[in-house]
This record gives structure tokens, C-alpha cells and sequence, in this order.
């Protein structure tokens, strides 16, 4: 038996808060217990970045250029496809300090905090992300928990759609046993 | 350009051996001997059970005891007092007993524990469908969270493939493959709903399935007799038989386990999702959701005002699966 064709798995909506409330108040259970020890650590970018330090590395001996163009010979795997009015690197980098992301106001910030650089833009989804409605937190519910800045998913350079190779379907057509 | 994304909690990968079977002639256990007469609900409960069975004619309960390679522990659980009615110590020796059984079936140290409910608690899940991609590393990681038998393969999330346009779970595909999302494409996984109003309980013939304060639907392995009618009355089809033997490699084994969630469950008894009980008890996320590269699923308190998924559920356009069936899931999807 195919029970994913048997079943009327229909999508209802729940409307929001109302629904939500009148099941709370079904539940019965005690109030709240208050999260004690909740605290909220994000995981840094630049032990993953290859090209970090990037003074050090290489822009310390060779300074970057400024000049918009096609990049052939380094960094020759970015090309910036993310909206019009980010025209050129120095937009997001330091071009003057080159271990620091910029933001439009000019201030430097670390290469972990790609988020607040994101955030001048698109706020609302920062804003999920701060609240733990948009991103990945792992670790404790009730306490301390790790969490994710944009560029762990997004591409700051190409964002586009996020595409992901899935794992193997299930091996047993009809579910049931397995 | 491919990302790297954030994954967790993948499974372990130490060297392997050969596969012995899991679970044994207990699967049908029969609950001859209960001396304890102090809570009368669940006397009925046993005499119901009793009555069930010899219905279905599970009689020879002694000779598939006797054919069991483990008897000595087999027996005991065959007259295993009904969970609820158990003592701290009987529970202990019962703990202990597992333990045992599986490290001479397996040669794996395990633990079994037995988190309770914590007060102030009652928990949600909400997953976001605008995000999801459909990768199912969240399937994986609960099989390997989860200690599900790979062959024959159980899993307990099962992700459905569906037009946007449509979103018909009706004619929802869960065989797909390759590279995800596809265009046009939305993915919808699904699992135990942990029900406020659950069908699977109420069909129960033997109470071997019950709701937790906490809101988490558990199974007493022991306790069931794997009559299956849980399984139909499921409108979410979340309820997994273990038809056969289920095996699974000693170097997977997940030694962290709870007596209602992830131990090694017997043949002919049923199973799912338990929102990964002996880690949200214990303060932790479920695997699925540390295992989604993606972010898509959120996990807390429904009955803490400051939690995500109460502010999801406030904020965010949510849905649930069947309202038309009464269940009042604990389970919602949403969209961004
Ligand atoms: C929209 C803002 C933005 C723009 C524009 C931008 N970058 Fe980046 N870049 C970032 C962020 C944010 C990171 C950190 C990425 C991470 O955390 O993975 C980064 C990282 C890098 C890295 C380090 C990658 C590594 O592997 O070590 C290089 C190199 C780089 N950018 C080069 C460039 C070049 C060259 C340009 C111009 C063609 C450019 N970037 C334009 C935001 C930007
Ligand atoms: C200067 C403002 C600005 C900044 C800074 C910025 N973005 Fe964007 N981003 C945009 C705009 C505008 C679009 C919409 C482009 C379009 O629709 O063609 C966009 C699109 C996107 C998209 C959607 C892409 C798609 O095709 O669906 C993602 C994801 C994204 N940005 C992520 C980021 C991340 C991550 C960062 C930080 C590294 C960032 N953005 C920084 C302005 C910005
Ligand atoms: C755990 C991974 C993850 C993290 C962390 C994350 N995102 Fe996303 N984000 C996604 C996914 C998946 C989507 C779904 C659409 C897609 O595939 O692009 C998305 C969608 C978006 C979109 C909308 C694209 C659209 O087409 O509407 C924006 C903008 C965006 N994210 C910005 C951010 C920003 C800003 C941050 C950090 C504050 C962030 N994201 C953190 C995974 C993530």
C-alpha cells in the first residue's frame, strides 16, 4: 500500500497567535520555566577562510587594486553577482586594511561579524537571524547554544539560490515497515 | 559557487563488523504475573492487555522465550510490570537489564537513561518551508541519532517533493534525487506530530502509547504488543512496524539512549519520532535540527513567551498539516 497517496495530508492554516493561545490553554501545564543560562556564541568565519590573514598572506607585499574588471589571475573563482549598487570589492572589504570588512558608514568590522554587514541591507532577515528565526543554532535550547553567521551559508559574492545534493531516497517504497 | 555548509552531528564512523540481529522473542511479551494491585487504571490497562493478546492468540509465550538466545534476560522483561507502575529500583534493574542485553548482543557499552519531563515545559517544533531544501540530512542524522534498523531501513522523517504551484502533499513524491531544490519545487519533511489530541494514543488497545506532560507521545517497547492499530489511526502515517529483525552495525550505535526514545527496539513492536527525548530533556535540540545545513527547523518552549518558536508562531505565516483531523499538532510549518 502507497500510504503517502492514501492519506490527505492537506495544509490548513492556523491563522497565528489566537490558534496558538487557545492551545495553551488546552495544555494545562505549568507556567513557564524560565531559560537560566541562555547564551548565544557565533561561530567564527575566519579559521575557514584559506585566504586569511589576508595581509599577511599576501596584500602586505601586494596591495589590492581598486580598479573594477574581470579578475583573471587571482581570486579569479569571484565573480560579484549579488545586486547593482555593490559594483566592486572596497564596497564590503577594507581596501586599506585588508583583514577587516567595511561597513558603508566606514567602520571596520571583524571577518567574523559578516552578519552586520549583511544586516545594513536586509534588515528584516537579520533581524530573524538575531532571534533565531532565519540561520542555524545548534547546542542547548535551555542554554548555551552556537550560532551561524550569513556567509557559513551564503555566498557574500554570488548569493543566489543555496542548492544542496540530497542524501539517497529512503531504499523501501512503501513506508509503513520502514 | 557550491557552500560549504554547517554540518552537524553526522553520524560516527569507527570500523565495523557484521550486523547481528536486534531484539528478540520479547516482541511479544505477555503480562502473565503482576502481584502490584495499587493503581486500578493500569490493572485494567494489564487486564485489557491480557485479554488482547489471548484474542490474538499469543499464548506460547514461555516456548518463544525458551527459543531466545538470551533468555535469561529475555525473561524478565517478558513479565515487565507496565512502565507507569514502576518503582525507582525496578526501573533501575530494568535500565541496567538493557544495558546488558545489548553489550552481549553487540559488544557496544551503552547507557540507558530515563529523563523525565521537566517542569514549566511543553515542547514545539516548527519548520520552515521557505528554507527547506529538501537535502534529508535531517533523515539520516535521526536514524543515526535514533539507532532506526538499517536493514530492512527505517526511517522516521520522511521528506515529500511537491509542485509550489500546488502544494498538494497528495501527490507528493518522496523518491526524488540529485541536486535540491529543484525549480518550482517545495519540500516538505515529515515526522511525529507529537498531537495534543493524538489518534495513535486513543486506538492504543493495551496503553502501551501515552502523551508526556511535556507533550512528547512516547511507546513502551516492552508494553507493545505490535497490533499496529496506532499506525493506522496516524493521519500523518509517522508510526514505523519493525517487521523484521532490525539490524544494525555495532560501530553505529548510538550509546546515549533513553528507555522511551532511542534504545534498540525488538522486532514486531512499533516506533517514531519522539522530538529526540533523551536529548531535549536533557536540555539539548533534537539531531534533526543540528543536522539541518540550512537552518530550517526551530525547536523550544512552547510555554516560554521568549522561545523561537513562540515567536515564530506569533510573527510568521504558520500552517499545520490535517487540522481537519482534530490532532492540534505540536509540530508547525512556516513560511518566511
Ligand atoms: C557584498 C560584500 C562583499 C563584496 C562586494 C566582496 N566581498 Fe569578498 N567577502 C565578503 C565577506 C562577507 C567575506 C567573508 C566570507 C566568509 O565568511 O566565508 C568575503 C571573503 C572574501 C575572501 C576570502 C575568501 C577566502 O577563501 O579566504 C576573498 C579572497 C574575497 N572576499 C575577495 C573579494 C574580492 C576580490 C572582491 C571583489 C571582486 C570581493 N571579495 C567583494 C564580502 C564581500
Ligand atoms: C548594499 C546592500 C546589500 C548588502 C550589504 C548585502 N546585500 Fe544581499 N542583496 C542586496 C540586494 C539589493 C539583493 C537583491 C538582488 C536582486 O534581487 O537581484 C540582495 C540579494 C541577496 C540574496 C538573495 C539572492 C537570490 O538570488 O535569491 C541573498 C541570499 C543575500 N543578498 C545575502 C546577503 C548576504 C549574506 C550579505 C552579507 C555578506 C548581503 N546579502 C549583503 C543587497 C545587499
Ligand atoms: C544556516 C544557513 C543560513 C544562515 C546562517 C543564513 N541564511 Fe539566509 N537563507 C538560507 C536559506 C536556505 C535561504 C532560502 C533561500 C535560498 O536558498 O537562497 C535563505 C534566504 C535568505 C534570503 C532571501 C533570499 C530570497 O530569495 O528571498 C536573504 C536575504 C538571506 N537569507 C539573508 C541572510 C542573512 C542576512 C543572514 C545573516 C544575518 C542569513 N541569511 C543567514 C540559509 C541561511
Amino acid at each position: 500500500m502507497h500510504r503517502t497517496h492514501s492519506i490527505a495530508l492537506a495544509l490548513c492554516i492556523v491563522g497565528s497567535l489566537a490558534a496558538c493561545r487557545h492551545e495553551h490553554d488546552t495544555s494545562g501545564s505549568d507556567a513557564a520555566a524560565p531559560r537560566v543560562n541562555r547564551s548565544v556564541e557565533i561561530v567564527a568565519r575566519t579559521p575557514h577562510l584559506p585566504n586569511y590573514p589576508c595581509a599577511e598572506q599576501c596584500h602586505s607585499k601586494r596591495p589590492p587594486n581598486p580598479r573594477q574588471r574581470v579578475l583573471t589571475e587571482l581570486h579569479a573563482r569571484i565573480r560579484l553577482d549579488h545586486a547593482p549598487v555593490i559594483r566592486w570589492c572596497d564596497f564590503c572589504h577594507a581596501i586599506d586594511d585588508p583583514n577587516h570588512l567595511r561597513l558603508i558608514d566606514g567602520r571596520r568590522i571583524s571577518f567574523d561579524e559578516s552578519h552586520r554587514l549583511c544586516g545594513q541591507c536586509h534588515g528584516e532577515k537579520a533581524g530573524d537571524w538575531r532571534r533565531n528565526m532565519h540561520g542555524l543554532e545548534t547546542g542547548r535550547w535551555d542554554g548555551a547554544a552556537l550560532r551561524r553567521t550569513c556567509t557559513a551559508c551564503h555566498d557574500p559574492h554570488a548569493p543566489g539560490q543555496i542548492t544542496l545534493e540530497a542524501l539517497p531516497p529512503p531504499r523501501a517504497r512503501t513506508h509503513g515497515g520502514g | 559557487m557550491a557552500r560549504h555548509l554547517p554540518v552537524v552531528g553526522s553520524g560516527n564512523s569507527r570500523a565495523d563488523s557484521s550486523p547481528p540481529p536486534i531484539g528478540g522473542a520479547h516482541s511479544q511479551p505477555t503480562p502473565a504475573i503482576v502481584a502490584d494491585v495499587e493503581v486500578e487504571a493500569f490493572e485494567r490497562a494489564q487486564a485489557t492487555r491480557r485479554e488482547f493478546l489471548q484474542s490474538l492468540g499469543v499464548a506460547a509465550a514461555g516456548a518463544a522465550v525458551a527459543s531466545s538466545g538470551c533468555a535469561d534476560v529475555t525473561w524478565e522483561s517478558f513479565f515487565q510490570k507496565h512502565y507507569k507502575k514502576l518503582d525507582v529500583r525496578e526501573k533501575r534493574d530494568i535500565l541496567r537489564r538493557i544495558e546488558q542485553e545489548t553489550k552481549a548482543r553487540y559488544g557496544v557499552e551503552v547507557g540507558v537513561g530515563d529523563p523525565r519531563a521537566l517542569p514549566g515545559v511543553e515542547f514545539g517544533y516548527a519548520l520552515n518551508l521557505t528554507t527547506c531544501t529538501g537535502c534529508r540530512q535531517c533523515e539520516y542524522a535521526c536514524a543515526a541519532e535514533n539507532n532506526t534498523s538499517r536493514d530492512p531501513e527505517m526511517h522516521y522523517i520522511r521528506v515529500l517533493e511537491m509542485e509550489a504551484s500546488s502544494f498538494d502533499v497528495e501527490r507528493s513524491e518522496h523518491h526524488y534525487e540529485g541536486e535540491v531544490p529543484q525549480p518550482g519545487k517545495f519540500y516538505m519533511p515529515v515526522q511525529c506530530h507529537q498531537c495534543r489530541n493524538p489518534p495513535c494514543v486513543s486506538a492504543c488497545p493495551v496503553e502501551a502509547t501515552w502523551q508526556e506532560p511535556d507533550g512528547i507521545v512516547v511507546v513502551d517497547y516492552n508494553w507493545c504488543i505490535g497490533c499496529r492499530y496506532c499506525q493506522a489511526a496516524c493521519p500523518y502515517d509517522a508510526r514505523r512496524f519493525n517487521f523484521a529483525e532490525p539490524s544494525i552495525r555495532p560501530s553505529e550505535i548510538n550509546p546515549e539512549q533513553g528507555y522511551l526514545s532511542n534504545r534498540i527496539r525488538p522486532v514486531g513492536v512499533v516506533e517514531k519520532c519522539h522530538f529526540c527525548l533523551h536529548r531535549v530533556r536533557t536540555g539539548r535540540y533534537p539531531a534533526c535540527l543540528e543536522a539541518c545545513p540550512v537552518g530550517a527547523r526551530k525547536f523550544g518552549n512552547l510555554l516560554d513567551p521568549e522561545s523561537e518558536v513562540r515567536r515564530i508562531l506569533e510573527t510568521k505565516r504558520v500552517y499545520v498539516l490535517k487540522e481537519e483531523a482534530g490532532t492540534h499538532p505540536r509540530f508547525y510549518y512556516y513560511f518566511d
